[in-house]
């Protein structure tokens, strides 16, 4: 089986409450999956078991069929090509300055300086950061911070990028500039997981959605059908409201059956119609 | 939050007074302090162990031990430092002290095998209302808790900085962990120093003096009291039946 695999994954906290309850989960090569759910419902700790970061109670890993061993440099080379960028970006920027950061990764690989410096003007570039890289860490704004804290996992060339709601605290501009980053690695292959709370980032971005809830799976399937179900209502509320503006635009017959729903507000104005144009009506001033 | 302070607060010893656990707890360090060396010590920190283990907490042993750890480590290199001789020449096994450090072990194990009891059943928002309530000063209190906070605060950022650090293979080799420790160590001076200047503006936001919330406790049941005094008999007897 190709891309990482996660079976019967469990996880309980140190005062015995299950946090992750026997999830099973797919990533494929190039996949785009969506993780949401309540706060507490696991997600996080999710993220952190597919990173290789905390041990499984139970359950089983690997990444084209070969899974970590526990401790030792086995389970380090997984860290390497299973990446995960943090909630809090300030929990992962270690370094003094931008391009310092961005080559620990690559230089705890191991690797020559050349590489290590090609790498990390690679990855500045694709972020859009490669002016930022002299600045110290403290003086760059929350969205310039998670960019760079992407920047510092992505210099390793993980096969699976794990992101931790990415967008959390970011402005729509900032929200816009990081989905154009994460659709970039998308077409070059990487296999992205987004936890988000956002779920109109979840039904525009994710080609597969997976709802948590108290640890377990509970739904599972394209964002559309899985913001849809009455379960993901009764769980994260009404959802978004492009979903049910496209239902509506279905029921009165705009909207043909058999058209996938309105996923983002560009294809939801596709099938909106036209407002009746208005003649300008003149005033003559006197 | 820190470990032992999440067993405090889930455990089932929430149900009973701080005073009957302090009582049980601080009686059975007096006892594990006082009684024979090392067989008393170590009847002491069995029975302790055994409660917080089997008892209303059912803390799990893996995570007793993990508590109880750098302690005991402490206790091990305390024990080491006694039993050898460290006199004029290269350093060799003192004989003679062998019961000295014998001693000292047992007494140590008990006494921390008590510290953890107190640790994982006295959440410390109960240990400040008790204090006050016993007459010690608000601000050792304070001081206390601020301490406690502090330790909170670091302890997480610490977790955070070095999960970090490990998903980018910051501990592959000895020369990697070195620098991670060294960035790990500075990053969290920064860190500590700028928490507590948010957490000073956001006290001052709301008017705060300073002075943390601390919630109020009656009088604990002369019935519950009489049983953890019974208790500390008990374990007291016990110690030193065992030992004679």
């Amino acid at each position: 089986m190709t891309g990482l695999v996660a079976t019967g994954l469990e996880y309980r906290y140190p005062d015995g409450r299950v946090a992750v309850d026997r999830v099973d989960l797919e990533v494929g090569p190039g996949a785009r999956i969506g993780l949401t759910g309540r706060n507490g419902s696991g997600k996080s700790t999710l993220l952190l078991l597919l990173a290789g970061l905390v041990r499984p109670a139970a359950g089983t890993l690997s990444l084209d069929g070969a899974g970590p061993a526990v401790g030792g440099a086995e389970r380090s080379g997984w860290r390497g090509r299973v990446g995960l960028v943090f909630q809090d970006s300030d929990d992962q920027l270690l370094a003094p300055t931008v391009r310092d950061d961005v080559e620990y990764g690559p230089r705890n690989l191991g690797l020559p300086a050349d590489v290590v410096a090609e790498r990390v003007d690679r990855v500045l570039a694709l972020l859009e950061i490669a002016d930022l890289a002299p600045r110290p860490i403290h003086a760059l704004s929350l969205g310039q911070r998670r960019r760079v804290a992407i920047a510092g996992v992505l210099a390793m060339e993980p096969k699976v990028l794990l992101l931790d709601e990415p967008t959390a605290g970011l402005d729509p501009l900032g929200t816009a500039a990081l989905l154009e980053c994460l659709d970039r690695l998308h077409r070059a292959g990487t296999a992205i997981v987004l936890a988000t709370l956002d779920l109109e980032l979840a039904l525009r971005w994710s080609d597969r959605l997976i709802v948590l809830d108290e640890g377990r799976v509970v739904e599972a399937g394209p964002p559309d059908v899985v913001l849809s179900s009455a379960h993901c209502a009764r769980l994260m509320g009404r959802g978004p409201a492009i979903l049910a503006v496209g239902r509506q635009l279905r029921a009165a017959g705009v909207l043909p059956s058999g058209e996938n729903l309105p996923r983002d507000l560009d294809q939801l104005l596709f099938w909106l119609p036209e407002p009746p144009k208005r003649e300008p009506r003149v005033l003559t001033l006197r | 939050m820190l470990d032992v302070d999440s067993v405090a607060h889930s455990g089932g010893w929430q149900r009973f007074h701080a005073a009957e656990k302090a009582c049980f707890g601080l009686g059975c360090l007096g006892v594990a302090l006082l009684a024979p060396a090392p067989g008393g010590g170590l009847v002491v920190a069995v029975a302790v162990l055994l409660l917080i283990t089997i008892g209303p907490a059912r803390v799990a042993p893996r995570l007793l031990l993990r508590l109880g750890l750098p302690a005991l480590g402490s206790v091990a290199v305390s024990a080491i430092v006694v039993l050898v001789d460290w006199g004029a020449g290269p350093p060799s096994a003192a004989g003679s002290r062998v019961e000295a450090a014998a001693a000292l072990t047992g007494r140590s194990t008990g006494a921390v095998a008590c510290l953890l009891f107190l640790g994982t059943t006295i959440p410390i928002g109960q240990w400040a209302a008790g204090s006050r309530a016993v007459g010690i000063p608000d601000p050792i209190v304070e001081v206390g808790l601020a301490i406690h906070r502090t330790i909170v605060v670091g302890a997480g950022l610490v977790g955070s900085l070095d999960r970090a650090a490990r998903a980018r293979l910051g501990y592959r080799d000895a020369r990697t962990a070195l620098r991670t420790a060294g960035l790990v160590g500075g990053g969290l001076l920064g860190r500590l120093y700028d928490r507590d200047v948010r957490h000073d503006r956001a006290v001052a936001a709301r008017r705060g003096t300073g002075e943390p919330p601390v919630a109020r406790i009656g009088p604990p049941s002369p019935v519950r009291l009489s049983a953890a005094v019974m208790g500390v008999l008990v374990v007291a007897l016990a110690s030193w039946t065992v030992v004679r």
